[in-house]
C-alpha cells in the first residue's frame, strides 16, 4: 500500500476532517467577511446569502466525506485487504464518519441564528 | 505484583505467523562488547555533551518538574493572599507578576516540555528503536529550554516579571500600557520555547514515522505513539500562530508598527485570534500525550488489551483537527458575529465526542480485565473523575450565553484547573509511577504512593471545587483582594487550605522519588506485567536486538521476546560501523529501509542552545550588539553540528541479521532528514499563513481604504517582475538537483547553477523592497504599512537564509562532503530555497494583487 502514492493515501485517510477544515475555513470567511463589509442582510431568492452559502458549502462537504465513507465501506465489503489495509480503511470510514456529524454540526447555526449581530 | 502468566491476546489481533528470531546462538565474540561501546556515555563534565535519549530524556523530565514546582510555590503565594478578604501579604504589582509567571510557567515551562521531555525518554523504548532520528536535536532542544527557562525564572527575582495575564493580551501590553521589560521577557523569553517545542515536535513526527520495530504497522502503533505523532503535528499547525503574534507585538513595542493601535488601523482582536488559535489546541496538545499514557497504562493495570483501539486512534485524530476549531470560545464576548460564534460553539460540543469515546474505551478495558488498585491506577481514576468535571463545565462553558456570564470569573479559573490538573497533571503522575521501574533500579514506593494520591485528589478538589461557586457569585479572576462581606471568604479559605493539602502530596513524592529514584544500570523491569515494548531488558542502547512484532501487545503475544532480544537474537544485534546506528523504517508497514548512523555527544548543539537562549535573553535587556554577537554566534555553532552530519556511506550494505542487507545510507524522499525538512517547511508555511490571515484581518477591520489615503501600491510590473525572478531561481534550482540525480558523480555544473539562482532571488528581493520604498511605505503611520512591511522583511529574512544555506552547501561541495550520493545538504537547501521562493510569489500576489482586486470593498 505504501508504494503508491502514499500522500494521495494520507488524504484519504485523513479526508472526512480536511473537508471539515475546509467547510469551517470558508464558512468562517464567508460570515466574517459579509458581517465585516455590511453584506450580512444581502438576499438571493428571497434567502439570506451567508446561509446560502453556508448550506450549500456544508453540503459540498458533507458530499465529500459521505463519499469517502462509502469507498471505504465498500471496499471493506469487497474484503482481500491485509491487516495493515484494513485498518487504514476502517479508520478511513470512521474518521470519514464522524467528520459528518461534526460538518452537520458546523453547519447548523446557519438554521437557527441570523449571521450578524 | 509480576504477572507470570501474560493475558491472552485475541487471535484477531496477532499476525498469523508470528515471526522467527533470524539470529541463532551463540552470538559472535565481541558483538555486545561493541554495541555497549558504541553507546557508552562521555565521562566528567563531557557527559554534559551527552546526547542519548535514555540521559537527555531524564534531564528534561527532571527540568520540567523543577519548573513545576517553582510555579507551584507561586501559586501557594497567591492562595496565601486570597486567604483572606482585603489582605496585604502581596502587594498588587508582586501580584500580577505571580499569576502571570505561574500560568505561563505551568503552560510553557512545565506541561507542553513535560509530555515531550517524556517522549524524548519513552518513544524509543516504546517503539524499540535505538534512539530518536536525530538525538543532538532532542538535546539541543534541552538545552535551550533549560538555559531559558531559568533565565525567564528570574525576572521574578527582580520584580520585572510579565504581570499581564499569561495570555498577554493588547492593549494592555502596549509600549503605551506596559513601557516597562515585563511584557518583553514574556514575548522574547517565550521565544526559545517556542524553538525547543517546534524542534521536539520535528523529533517527534520522523521518530513516530520512520523508527520502530520491525513489522509495527500503523495498525500495531502503540497507542501512545499515535498520540505524541497527533501531540507533534498539532504544535507544528498551532504553534506558528503564537510565533507570529509574538514577532507583531514585539515589532509594535519594539519599533512602533501598530497591528494592535486603533487610531492606526489595527485592532487588538487580531492578537486574540492569534493567541488562540495556538491557545486552545494547546489545551489538547498537552491533553493528548497524556490520554496516551493512560491508553497505555490502563491494559496493563486491568491486564486486558485495550477495548477499541481504532475508536481510540479516531478519537486522537478527530481531536487533533476539531481543536483548531474552537479558538473563538475564548472570545465570545468581544463581540463577533452571531453565527461566527455558533460556528466555534458547535465544534466546542463537537469534541466532547471524541474525548467521551477515549473515557468509554477506558472504562470499558477496566470492566475487561480486573483492576489492580496499584498507585498509578489511583492517579488513572482520580484522572478520570476530575478531567470529567473539568469536561463538563467546558461543554457548559462552550454555550455563549452561558460563557457571557461566567467569562473571566473564577468559574473560569476552576473551570481550566479540573480540565489541566485532572488532564494533564494526574496522568503524567501515574505515569511517574508507572514507568519509573523502566529507569531505576528501584520503583517508587506503593505505600507512599497511595499518600501522595490522597493528599493531591483531596487538595485538587477542595483547592478549584468552591472557585466554582465563588466564581458564581461573582468573584473575578485575577483581583488580588476581595472586600469583606460578599460571601467569597468561606470559598477562598477552602481553596487555600486544599492548595496547602495538593502541596504536600507533591512534596512526598519528592521526597519518595529521592529516596527511590537510582537510575542507570540495571532497571526494576515489567513490574507491571505489561506488553509493550519498553519493558523489554534495556540498556544504554535501549534493546539489544531490534525485534519483529506480531501484534499491539507484543510481550504477551510473542511471550519469549524479552529473553530473544536480550540473546541478540532479532535485528541489529551489535554496531555494523562501530558507531551508534538506529533502524529506519516505512512510515506505515515498518518494513527495514536503511541502518541510520546517529551522532553522538559532541559541545556544538550545547554551545548552540546557549547562543539561542543568549540571544534571547540579551534583546529583552536590550543589550542589543551582544545578542546579535551570541546569534551569529549560535548560526556558527548550528553550522559546526551540521558539518559533522551526513558522513555518506561509511561501508558497504550490512547484514542486519537473517541474511537482510539494508544500506547504511539514504537520501531523497525516503531519508529521515528529507521528512525532517519537510516538517520544517510546513511550520514556516503555517507561520506565513498566519501573516496573510493577519493582513487580511487588518483589511477587514479598515472598512474606508486599502492601502489608507495617502499610501499606494507599488507599480504593477515590480510585482510580476518578482514574481518571475523567483520562478526563475526556483527552476535552475531544481535544474541543479535534476543534474545531481544523474550518472556523473560530482557534475560541476551543480555549483554554477546555484550560484545562478542566487541572483534572481536577491534580484527579487531588491525589487519587492524598491518597490515599496519608490511608494514611501511607512509601517509606523498605519497597520497596512505595518503589515506589508512585516511580509516584505520576512521574506527578505528567508532570502537570507537562503544565502547563509547556499554558502553551507557550496562549502561542502568544495570539501568534497556533496556528491550524487551523498547529498542530504544539497537536498534540505534545495527543498528550502524552493519554498522561499514559493513563498516570495505568494507574498508579491498579496501585496500586489490584493489591494487591486479588493482594495475598494
Amino acid at each position: 500500500m505504501e508504494r503508491h502514492r502514499p500522500w494521495l493515501r494520507s488524504a484519504e485517510f485523513l479526508g472526512g476532517f480536511l473537508f471539515w477544515s475546509a467547510q469551517f475555513t470558508a464558512v468562517y470567511m464567508a460570515t466574517s467577511v459579509a458581517c465585516g463589509r455590511g453584506l450580512g442582510e444581502a438576499t438571493l431568492l428571497g434567502v439570506n446569502v451567508v446561509t446560502l452559502i453556508v448550506l450549500a458549502t456544508s453540503a459540498s462537504a458533507l458530499a465529500g466525506a459521505a463519499a469517502l465513507l462509502l469507498l471505504a465501506l465498500r471496499r471493506r465489503r469487497a474484503g482481500g485487504l491485509d491487516r495493515s489495509q484494513a485498518f487504514l480503511n476502517d479508520a478511513t470510514a470512521l474518521i470519514s464518519g464522524l467528520a459528518l456529524v461534526a460538518i452537520a454540526y458546523t453547519a447548523a447555526p446557519a438554521l437557527l441564528v441570523p449571521a450578524c449581530p | 505484583m509480576n504477572a507470570t502468566h501474560p493475558p491472552a491476546v485475541p487471535p484477531r489481533d496477532v499476525d498469523r505467523v508470528l515471526p522467527e528470531p533470524p539470529n541463532g546462538l551463540p552470538r559472535p565474540p565481541g558483538e555486545l562488547e561493541a554495541l555497549e561501546r558504541a553507546w557508552e556515555p562521555p565521562r566528567g563534565i563531557r557527559f554534559l555533551t551527552e546526547t542519548n535519549n535514555n540521559f537527555v530524556g531524564l534531564w528534561y523530565v527532571a527540568t520540567s518538574l523543577f519548573f513545576f514546582v517553582a510555579a507551584g510555590i507561586m501559586a501557594l503565594i497567591i492562595r496565601a493572599q486570597l486567604a483572606r478578604p482585603e489582605s496585604t501579604l502581596v502587594g498588587h504589582d508582586t501580584y500580577n507578576q505571580l499569576f502571570t509567571m505561574h500560568g505561563t510557567i505551568m503552560m510553557f515551562l512545565f506541561a507542553v516540555p513535560a509530555v515531550e521531555a517524556a517522549s524524548v525518554y519513552l518513544l524509543p523504548n516504546i517503539q524499540a528503536a535505538r534512539d530518536l532520528p536525530f538525538p543532538r536535536l532532542s538535546a539541543y532542544a534541552f538545552w535551550a529550554y533549560f538555559f531559558g527557562g531559568l533565565f525567564f525564572l528570574s525576572s521574578i527575582f527582580q520584580g520585572v516579571a510579565p504581570n499581564t495575564g499569561w495570555y498577554m493580551y493588547p492593549p494592555l501590553t502596549s509600549t503605551q500600557f506596559s513601557p516597562g521589560v515585563n511584557a518583553d521577557y514574556w514575548l522574547l523569553g517565550i521565544g526559545f520555547i517556542e524553538i525547543s517545542a517546534i524542534a521536539g515536535a520535528i523529533e517527534i513526527i520522523v521518530g513516530v514515522m520512520k523508527t520502530r520495530a520491525v513489522g509495527m504497522s500503523l495498525d500495531k502503533l502503540p497507542v501512545y505513539s499515535w498520540a505524541m505523532l497527533v501531540f507533534a503535528v498539532m504544535i507544528v499547525i498551532g504553534f506558528p500562530a503564537i510565533i507570529l503574534g509574538t514577532i507583531l507585538l514585539e515589532l509594535e513595542r519594539a519599533f512602533d508598527w501598530p497591528f494592535f493601535i486603533v487610531n492606526r488601523g489595527g485592532d487588538p482582536v487580531l492578537w486574540q485570534h492569534l493567541f488562540w488559535f495556538f491557545g486552545h489546541p494547546e489545551v489538547y496538545i498537552i491533553f493528548l500525550p497524556a490520554a496516551g499514557m493512560v491508553s497505555m497504562i490502563v491494559p496493563a493495570i486491568a491486564r486486558a488489551p485495550l477495548v477499541g483501539y481504532r475508536l481510540v486512534i479516531l478519537a486522537l485524530i478527530a481531536t487533533g483537527f476539531l481543536s483548531f476549531g474552537l479558538w473563538v470560545h475564548h472570545m465570545f464576548t468581544t463581540g463577533l458575529p452571531k453565527m461566527s460564534l455558533g460556528f466555534f460553539s458547535a465544534a466546542s460540543a463537537a469534541v466532547a465526542i471524541p474525548s467521551g469515546i477515549q473515557v468509554f474505551s477506558w472504562i470499558a478495558t477496566v470492566a475487561s480485565g480486573r483492576v489492580r488498585l496499584t498507585t498509578p491506577a489511583l492517579f488513572i481514576l482520580g484522572f478520570l473523575f476530575i478531567f470529567t468535571l473539568g469536561g463538563l463545565t467546558g461543554v457548559m462553558v462552550a454555550v455563549a450565553p452561558f460563557d457571557w456570564v461566567a467569562h473571566d470569573t473564577y468559574f473560569i479559573v476552576a473551570h481550566l484547573h479540573y480540565v489541566l490538573v485532572g488532564g494533564m497533571v494526574f496522568p503524567f503522575f501515574a505515569a511517574l509511577y508507572y514507568w519509573v521501574p523502566v529507569a531505576s533500579k528501584r520503583p517508587l514506593s506503593e505505600r507512599v504512593g497511595r499518600w501522595v494520591f490522597g493528599l493531591m485528589f483531596v487538595g485538587v478538589n477542595l483547592t478549584f471545587f468552591p472557585q466554582h461557586i465563588a466564581g458564581l457569585i461573582g468573584m473575578p479572576r485575577r483581583y488580588y483582594t476581595y472586600p469583606v462581606g460578599m460571601g467569597l471568604d468561606a470559598y477562598n479559605l477552602a481553596s487555600t487550605i486544599g492548595a496547602f493539602i495538593l502541596a504536600s502530596g507533591i512534596l512526598l513524592f519528592f521526597v519518595d522519588l529521592a529516596r527511590t529514584f537510582r537510575p542507570g544500570g540495571e532497571s526494576a523491569g515489567n513490574l507491571w506485567g505489561a506488553s509493550t515494548l519498553e519493558w523489554l531488558p534495556n540498556g544504554n542502547y535501549n534493546t539489544r536486538s531490534i525485534p519483529a512484532v506480531a501484534s499491539r501487545d507484543p510481550l504477551w503475544a510473542q511471550p519469549n521476546l524479552a529473553r530473544e532480544v536480550e540473546q541478540g537474537r532479532w535485528y541489529l544485534p551489535g554496531t555494523v560501523t562501530g558507531r551508534r546506528e538506529a533502524l529506519v523504517t516505512s512510515p506505515i508497514e515498518a518494513r527495514p529501509q536503511y541502518v541510520l548512523v546517529v551522532p553522538g555527544p559532541g559541545w556544538a548543539h550545547v554551545l548552540a542552545a546557549v547562543f539561542t537562549a543568549a540571544f534571547f535573553a540579551l534583546l529583552t535587556v536590550k543589550l542589543n550588539y551582544l545578542a546579535l554577537f551570541c546569534g551569529v554566534a549560535g548560526i556558527f555553532c548550528v553550522m559546526w553540528w551540521l558539518w559533522q552530519l551526513d558522513p555518506g556511506p561509511l561501508r558497504e550494505p550490512a547484514d542486519i541479521g537473517g541474511g537482510l542487507i539494508l544500506p547504511v545510507h539514504a537520501t531523497g524522499p525516503v531519508s529521515h532528514s528529507w521528512w525532517a525538512v519537510i516538517v520544517l517547511l510546513v511550520v514556516c508555511g503555517m507561520i506565513y499563513l498566519c501573516l496573510v490571515f493577519s493582513y487580511l484581518f487588518l483589511w477587514l477591520v479598515n472598512p474606508t481604504a486599502w492601502p489608507p489615503a495617502g499610501v499606494s501600491v507599488p507599480p504593477g510590473w515590480a510585482g510580476m517582475a518578482g514574481i518571475g525572478l523567483y520562478g526563475l531561481s526556483a527552476g535552475l534550482v531544481w535544474w541543479a538537483g535534476r543534474i545531481l540525480h544523474g550518472p556523473e558523480q560530482r557534475p560541476r555544473a551543480v555549483p554554477l547553477l546555484l550560484g545562478g539562482a542566487l541572483l534572481p532571488l536577491l534580484g527579487a528581493g531588491a525589487l519587492d523592497v524598491w518597490g515599496q520604498l519608490s511608494v514611501g511605505l511607512d509601517p509606523k503611520g498605519s497597520a497596512y504599512g505595518a503589515a506589508v512591511m512585516t511580509m516584505v522583511s520576512l521574506q527578505l529574512l528567508y532570502v537570507a537564509i537562503v544565502v547563509l544555506m547556499l554558502g553551507f552547501t557550496l562549502a561542502r561541495w568544495w570539501t568534497g562532503r556533496i556528491d550524487r550520493v551523498r547529498r542530504a545538504v544539497f537536498d534540505n537547501t534545495m527543498l528550502f530555497w524552493l519554498y522561499s521562493a514559493a513563498q516570495g510569489i505568494v507574498a508579491l500576489a498579496v501585496i500586489h494583487g490584493f489591494p487591486r482586486l479588493a482594495g475598494g470593498l
